[in-house]
């Protein structure tokens, strides 16, 4: 254990540690704030998001047809408060748009017409009219519910037509921009887990190796048990990156305010998303949790043998390239990003983490037993 | 005692040492050979970082990485290319040293304090090492080589870097040290290990030539070391005949060293040959080339 502590003092030294906050920093900066920042983003996407809270307030987490028609009759009567709206100013109905109907439809090409429509949208941003659009919009996804069947390009097999005509009987509440704010995040969160732990693994055999401290160590006690301890050493340091990473991001998101949606179930018409699994939101958010933890922590164990094998950080980071690209545009949305997918098969989630776990082990086991009978020449 | 027995190494097709046989009991151990002749090898194989070919390394009867850590706890190692922290102290790298030694952290705090103070760095025990001369370091690798009180204590080329002071000091550390444990000193610095060696192992052509006492070497070339005075206008000629061992300008002459196979002549003294006479014309072939180069 002390040899460990002092090998973790030796991943987060202060000058490491001080250079991680800076890329934490700049990366938080550039790609997730604005996903803090603007969410929801602009309108009607704040409006989609309140009225989902409120359909959930007043439905619960699913909702029947009855409660449906409940839903288009609030619609049905904020279009007449919106008629009244518009009838009270002169200008509207000396304009023809003495109706919601009028001015939805209205030519705004016009400009006399497109002025008076943007004055109410975008200049007033009347929230009457926003709401209207938005629940329009809600409307639409539950009655044509059966688009869903569309969502996978090829042919629906007859397990991912049941999953998907059981999210349309279910009548799952879910808010879209809350679902899709959140796997931007995660995604984004989840790289810059990868920068992290690429850049605070990379030299923990290296910098041993380069000056020549390895002879030290393969030649104490300890010997070349130092491989497998450092190994572990790389495996904290990895867990605690990943936790510290995760727990600011968390504290960030509470901002958020989506604390509501955490029992929705993530299959809903409403988010156009179709899971094998019946996942709430916060299931779904601890299912990515683990699956960043399992792909952390086999590339910390690729980090380390690479650390162990190259002969110097340009190799490192020539070697690091094409992984890290590999790990940004594709692992990620397989294996983090909206995991459990219909489009994908079943089995394909399970399967992959259970190819990682053993490619890891493989790794793991074979670097250890590779080291005990190495040569060490440099 | 240690033992090695048989041992040779290849790399590929590549031949490092072949066949080398020797024993090891309690004394100062010069290793001496130029520089590229095998001896770090060697000497890697000694500290488990690299494996014999063939043949095997037994410590007390046992095979070495049979024995494993129960070996690598008896011994100390000052490898050529000594590594160390620059941010670290040199109590903070010695306490890591004595983590990696599996040592009592008590007993590693006490144990730093004293060697500190035997390699006279006690008062820049706690300052970074960045800053340190190439002789402060070597003294921080010495330390951290008996840190851990060895019975095999393994020092390749440990005076590099050393000024004439420190070296004195640190052979009459080693040969009290080597009363009882098996110090071995790779060098190829004659003086290193002259005065302090009890034996000599001189390795050439992959393989080891000598393995003796001073004495016992230095009869390699008995009766054939003489020293003579001649003009300089001679001196070309003279050198095509006989094996120079070192030149110097005495009243007006070339006083020269030299070994010579022939009938003497009048005018040369013989001398009574030493470990460096001995080396200069073991690896007369090897210091040509390297003086070529």
């Amino acid at each position: 254990m002390r040899i460990i502590l002092y090998e973790l003092k030796k991943i987060f030294q202060l000058k490491m540690v001080c250079l991680l906050f800076i890329i934490s920093f700049i990366f938080y900066q550039l790609f997730i704030n604005f996903y803090f920042e603007h969410f929801p983003n602009g309108r009607p996407a704040l409006d989609l998001y309140r009225i989902s809270m409120e359909m959930i307030e007043q439905y619960g987490y699913q909702m029947n047809q009855e409660e449906f028609e409940h839903f288009k009759k609030v619609y049905e009567k904020e279009k007449a408060a919106a008629d009244a709206y518009l009838q009270a100013r002169q200008e509207y109905v000396e304009a023809g748009l003495d109706t919601y109907e009028k001015f939805r439809t209205a030519d705004t090409e016009k400009q006399e017409i497109g002025e008076l429509v943007d004055q109410i949208i975008f200049v007033d941003q009347v929230d009457l009219f926003w709401e209207l659009q938005a629940r329009e919009t809600l409307i639409e996804y539950y009655e044509n519910r059966d688009s869903l069947f569309s969502i996978v390009d090829h042919p629906l097999t007859a397990e991912q037509k049941e999953r998907i005509k059981d999210t349309i009987a279910s009548g799952n509440i879910m808010s879209a921009e809350v679902f899709e704010n959140y796997n931007n995040l995660i995604r984004y969160v989840a790289i810059l887990i990868i920068i992290s732990i690429m850049f605070m693994i990379s030299p923990i055999f290296l910098q041993d190796r380069r000056n020549h401290v390895v002879f030290l160590q393969y030649s104490n006690k300890t010997g070349r048990k130092i491989f497998n301890l450092k190994l572990q050493t790389a495996f904290i340091a990895a867990g605690f990156i990943t936790t510290m990473q995760l727990g600011l991001f968390f504290l960030l998101y509470r901002g958020n305010k989506v604390g509501m949606f955490l029992d929705s179930n993530i299959n809903s018409v409403f988010t156009h998303e179709v899971f094998w699994f019946e996942l709430t939101f916060f299931q779904y958010i601890l299912l990515t949790i683990v699956s960043i933890y399992l792909l952390t922590f086999t590339l910390t164990i690729i980090v380390a043998v690479l650390s162990n094998r190259a002969p110097n950080y340009i190799s490192i980071v020539g070697f690091q390239v094409p992984l890290a690209i590999l790990l940004f545009a594709v692992v990620i949305d397989y294996l983090v990003v909206r995991i459990t997918k219909i489009g994908l098969p079943i089995y394909f989630l399970p399967s992959a983490y259970v190819l990682l776990i053993l490619i890891g082990s493989f790794v793991y086991f074979w670097s250890v037993k590779k080291e005990k009978k190495v040569d060490l020449l440099h | 005692m240690l033992v090695v027995n048989h041992v040779s190494k290849s790399y590929g097709k590549f031949e490092a040492l072949k066949d080398i046989n020797l024993e090891f009991s309690n004394g100062v151990y010069g290793l001496l050979a130029p520089n590229g002749a095998g001896k770090t090898t060697l000497i890697k194989m000694l500290t488990t970082l690299i494996f014999p070919s063939s043949g095997e390394i037994l410590y007390n009867g046992t095979n070495i990485t049979r024995l494993g850590e129960k070996y690598r706890e008896q011994l100390g190692y000052l490898p050529q290319e000594f590594g160390y922290y620059k941010n670290y102290s040199p109590k903070q790298f010695l306490a890591y040293i004595g983590a990696l030694k599996g040592m009592d952290k008590k007993v590693v705090n006490k144990k730093i304090d004293e060697l500190l103070k035997l390699v006279a760095l006690e008062d820049v025990a706690t300052k970074k090492m960045k800053k340190f001369s190439g002789g402060m370091i070597q003294r921080v690798g010495i330390a951290q080589a008996m840190l851990n009180d060895p019975k095999i204590l393994i020092l390749d080329e440990p005076t590099a870097g050393l000024d004439p002071k420190e070296r004195v000091r640190f052979r009459n550390l080693l040969s009290e040290l080597a009363r009882d444990r098996i110090v071995i000193l790779s060098t190829h610095i004659v003086s290193d290990v002259e005065s302090i060696a009890n034996e000599i192992i001189m390795i050439k052509d992959k393989q080891v030539l000598y393995k003796g006492s001073i004495d016992e070497i230095c009869k390699v070339i008995a009766g054939m070391v003489y020293e003579t005075s001649i003009p300089y206008e001679q001196a070309a000629m003279f050198k095509k005949e006989v094996f120079s061992l070192s030149e110097k300008q005495e009243d007006g002459l070339l006083k020269i060293r030299f070994i010579s196979k022939k009938t003497p002549e009048p005018t040369w003294t013989a001398v009574k040959p030493n470990l460096e006479d001995v080396f200069l014309y073991v690896y007369r072939d090897d210091i040509q080339e390297s003086s070529a180069i």
